[in-house]
């Protein structure tokens, strides 16, 4: 992945190579690789999106930064310390995904509780509960027990949760998962709060909208291995350019391309619609003043990129078939 | 310090938040009150004003103290704290370590920095906190009945407290580990339930064989005695046979009486029947009322008759024939001692290989036995064994009951809590290297 060549390894929130992780069966018959070989590093501050089919192993490479699943290879750091270190553990917040916090508390008690956990002191614990509990919008509820929360509540719950030790690196898997939209744009709001605090989000999410929205970097993990990194910018500037809309004709249209296109600036015809192969506003005037001198009518010039959408599309289909790749691990040998 | 302090108050908050802890609490603190309404005066036990007759449980029989400690190690830790109490703690604490580990819920644990050994170890004592509540709820209970109507302010009735708590986490260690194997509920409960019976039924038929083993033990040793015995009298009438036979040929007046050392050795009337487990002189009076005659004690009563018979009778005729009779009894009594001894070796060996077995298990009866053994005194288990001894027509009852006792304290707590730290060890290797 690119990064600063001036950046040190204390300027990254995380710095992983060779992370795997097998599965054996039940025997150590059938081997499944989850992750064969990550290689990441996140700068601190910021928003880093981590995205990928089912299967990817998104959730995989989480729990092991987070101790929850012992990898097979890892090296690197986190905060600066060996992954799975307790005083990195201390920086971090993390809200897992599907999580469930014992119903028999209130959420006041949930955030002292696991914030005792995360070795908080109790005189910090008591003076954060009422400030997170308001961040997040159920303050409230501070003393309502969880068991009748909703799903938007308990995802509220769960990131004032994950904020509770003040951490440096926060780790939301699907913080939006079932909440409504105006939930949704409130977390967002949370989550670019965090950021400008100074602090690192890695976020894990289906939702690409959401991510295109809020990450500054993203990576695409197809296969337990990372199909593509870099910020949104980076990743579609191949796939930039201007469409010209028009009112024809077809032919007009045609002529006008061949004269004004070249290889150094291809024009595509689709109907009505010119495709210029350069998000060079420069480029595209001859082009504009070649259609204007053959009388043809333009309705819209507008700069063009890929969506994250396309971009994951593209991660998760087979470059030789064409043909979308099947969700899950990697079986077998690397 | 903080998070196991943290963990201890969550274990707290969540037994508050469930009924059965708060029913089985107030059933504690029930067993205590009714325990302590029952009162024994010098005629049997008085309750409401009216008095039973039963001069067994009399306070000429047992002390106030001695009752109520009877009655609150017998019915209150033999029966509601280590099995009733404990039944229900281990339903109500079975899904502690399935939910732990649950999906969604291991996650916000395991990201903390706590260790995963720490978590386990403080998460299981967490769970003793159940019983160790009901305990503590029945142990100053019993410990106020034993002050305020046995008289006695010793605090060894406190001792309910870590006992109870102690036979649970026998149990508990079991009910985690399969709770950790199979991250079910009702499994872990199940399979708890299921050993813990299978343990229960391994150490009674210990404690029945080793009982049969001090009887049958016992019985040797009698027939050994009583062979003795009848040998002296044989011996005595032998020779009075050769004396008289003597004293015939001489034509001499036959002796009016046995020699005085036959006599002496002969035993009275009183002493022949009851005596069964040595010489009429070694039998301790406290033992209470003879045993039933039966067996070899039916063969030396017969081989007395005989030879009071022959005193009385006084001729040669009525000696040859008493010897007769003797050798018999004899001959039969060596008949019986091989068969035995025999049944003795064999129920030695099968308790032997029981012991072994049982030596790897909890000893859930012992350990709750240690408070009857730390509340009772000497005295009140003296009369105890004297009233079962009346009650049952059992003489080995005491020998039988001591032979459990004289197992050291370090024995019986020591494999317990061997096998429980291996259960936990195996626990807490599968809750350390498994991927969640």
């Amino acid at each position: 992945m690119s990064h600063p060549a001036t950046a040190s390894a204390g300027d990254y929130a995380l710095d992983l190579t060779g992370v795997s992780k097998v599965y054996s069966g039940a025997w150590g018959s059938k081997k499944v690789h989850a992750l064969r070989g990550i290689d990441m590093r996140i700068q601190r501050g910021g928003i880093f999106g981590l995205l990928g089919p089912n299967g990817a192993g998104k959730s995989t490479l989480v729990k092991i930064m987070m101790t929850v699943i012992r990898p097979t290879t890892c090296a690197g750091t986190m905060l600066g310390r060996r992954v799975g270190d307790k005083g990195a553990l201390r920086r971090v917040g993390y809200l897992p995904e599907h999580h469930k916090f014992p119903e028999y508390l209130t959420a006041a008690q949930v955030l002292d509780y696991f914030g005792a956990l995360a070795d908080v002191p109790r005189a910090e614990r008591k003076k954060r509960t009422p400030e997170l509990l308001a961040l997040v919008g159920i303050d409230k509820w501070a003393d309502h027990k969880v068991k009748g929360f909703s799903k938007g509540m308990r995802q509220r719950l769960g990131i004032a949760n994950a904020l509770m030790n003040d951490p440096d690196l926060v780790v939301l898997d699907e913080p939006t998962d079932g909440v409504d939209p105006v939930g949704r744009r409130d977390i967002r709001n949370v989550l670019m709060a965090i950021r400008d605090q100074g602090r690192t989000v890695l976020l894990n999410s289906h939702l690409l909208s959401e991510l295109e929205m809020v990450c500054d970097r993203v990576a695409i993990l197809v296969q337990g291995k990372v199909a593509s990194v870099g910020t949104i910018d980076e990743l579609t500037r191949d796939s930039r350019r201007y469409e010209i809309d028009t009112a024809g004709p077809a032919d007009a249209l045609a002529g006008v391309a061949n004269g004004v296109g070249s290889s150094a600036l291809k024009v595509e015809v689709d109907g009505t619609l010119l495709r210029v192969g350069s998000d060079d506003a420069e480029a595209v005037q001859p082009l504009i003043d070649a259609l204007r001198r053959a009388n043809v009518t333009i309705r819209s010039v507008r700069p063009v990129r890929e969506s994250l959408e396309d971009l994951f599309m593209k991660a998760v289909t087979d470059p030789t078939t064409g043909q979308v790749l099947k969700p899950g691990a990697a079986d077998g040998k690397r | 310090m903080r998070q196991t302090l943290a963990i201890f108050l969550d274990a707290y908050r969540e037994l508050n938040s469930k009924k059965l802890f708060w029913i089985v609490m107030a059933i504690s603190l029930a067993v205590v009150v009714a325990l302590a309404i029952p009162t024994n005066n010098e005629r049997g036990i008085q309750m409401f004003g009216v008095t039973v007759e039963l001069p067994l449980v009399s306070s000429k029989e047992i002390s106030p103290k001695g009752f109520y400690a009877f009655i609150l190690s017998w019915v209150g830790v033999n029966w509601w704290l280590t099995w009733g109490a404990i039944l229900l703690a281990l339903v109500s604490t079975a899904g502690m370590i399935p939910d732990m580990v649950s999906s969604g819920s291991i996650e916000l644990s395991l990201s903390r920095p706590i260790g995963r050994l720490r978590l386990f170890l403080t998460k299981y004592a967490a769970g003793l906190l159940f019983v160790a509540a009901q305990s503590a709820v029945f142990g100053i209970g019993a410990w106020l009945v034993m002050g305020i109507r046995g008289g006695s302010w010793s605090p060894t009735p406190l001792m309910a407290i870590p006992i109870a708590t102690l036979v649970f986490s026998y149990v508990f260690c079991i009910c985690v580990l399969i709770g950790m194997a199979t991250r079910s509920t009702l499994l872990a409960l199940l399979g708890t339930v299921i050993i813990w019976l299978g343990i229960w039924a391994f150490t009674t038929t210990e404690g029945i064989l080793q009982s049969e083993r001090v009887r049958s033990e016992s019985e040797v040793v009698r027939i050994d005695s009583q062979l003795g015995q009848l040998r002296d009298t044989l011996k005595a009438v032998d020779d009075k046979i050769a004396e008289t036979t003597a004293a015939s040929e001489a034509r001499q007046p036959a002796v009016e009486t046995l020699p005085g050392d036959i006599a002496q050795s002969a035993p009275t009337p009183d002493a022949a029947t009851p005596d069964s487990s040595g010489p009429a002189d070694a039998r301790d009076p406290s033992r209470g009322p003879p045993r039933r005659p039966g067996g070899t004690n039916r063969l030396l009563s017969a081989g007395r008759a005989v030879l009071f018979a022959a005193q009385a009778s006084q001729s040669l005729d009525g000696l040859r024939r008493s010897r007769e009779s003797l050798s018999g009894q004899i001959t039969s009594l060596e008949t019986r001692r091989p068969e035995r001894a025999k049944s003795a070796e064999s129920v030695r060996r099968w308790h032997r290989i029981l012991k072994a077995v049982v030596t790897l298990m909890p000893k859930t009866g012992e350990t709750k036995n240690l408070f009857q053994r730390t509340v009772v005194d000497k005295e009140d288990q003296e009369g105890l064994f004297r009233l079962l001894a009346n009650f049952t027509g059992d003489q080995d009852v005491k020998e039988t009951s001591d032979a459990i006792n004289r197992r050291s304290l370090g024995w019986v707590l020591g494999t317990s809590l061997l096998f429980e730290a291996l259960v936990l060890a195996l626990a807490a290797w599968i809750f350390c290297r498994r991927d969640f």
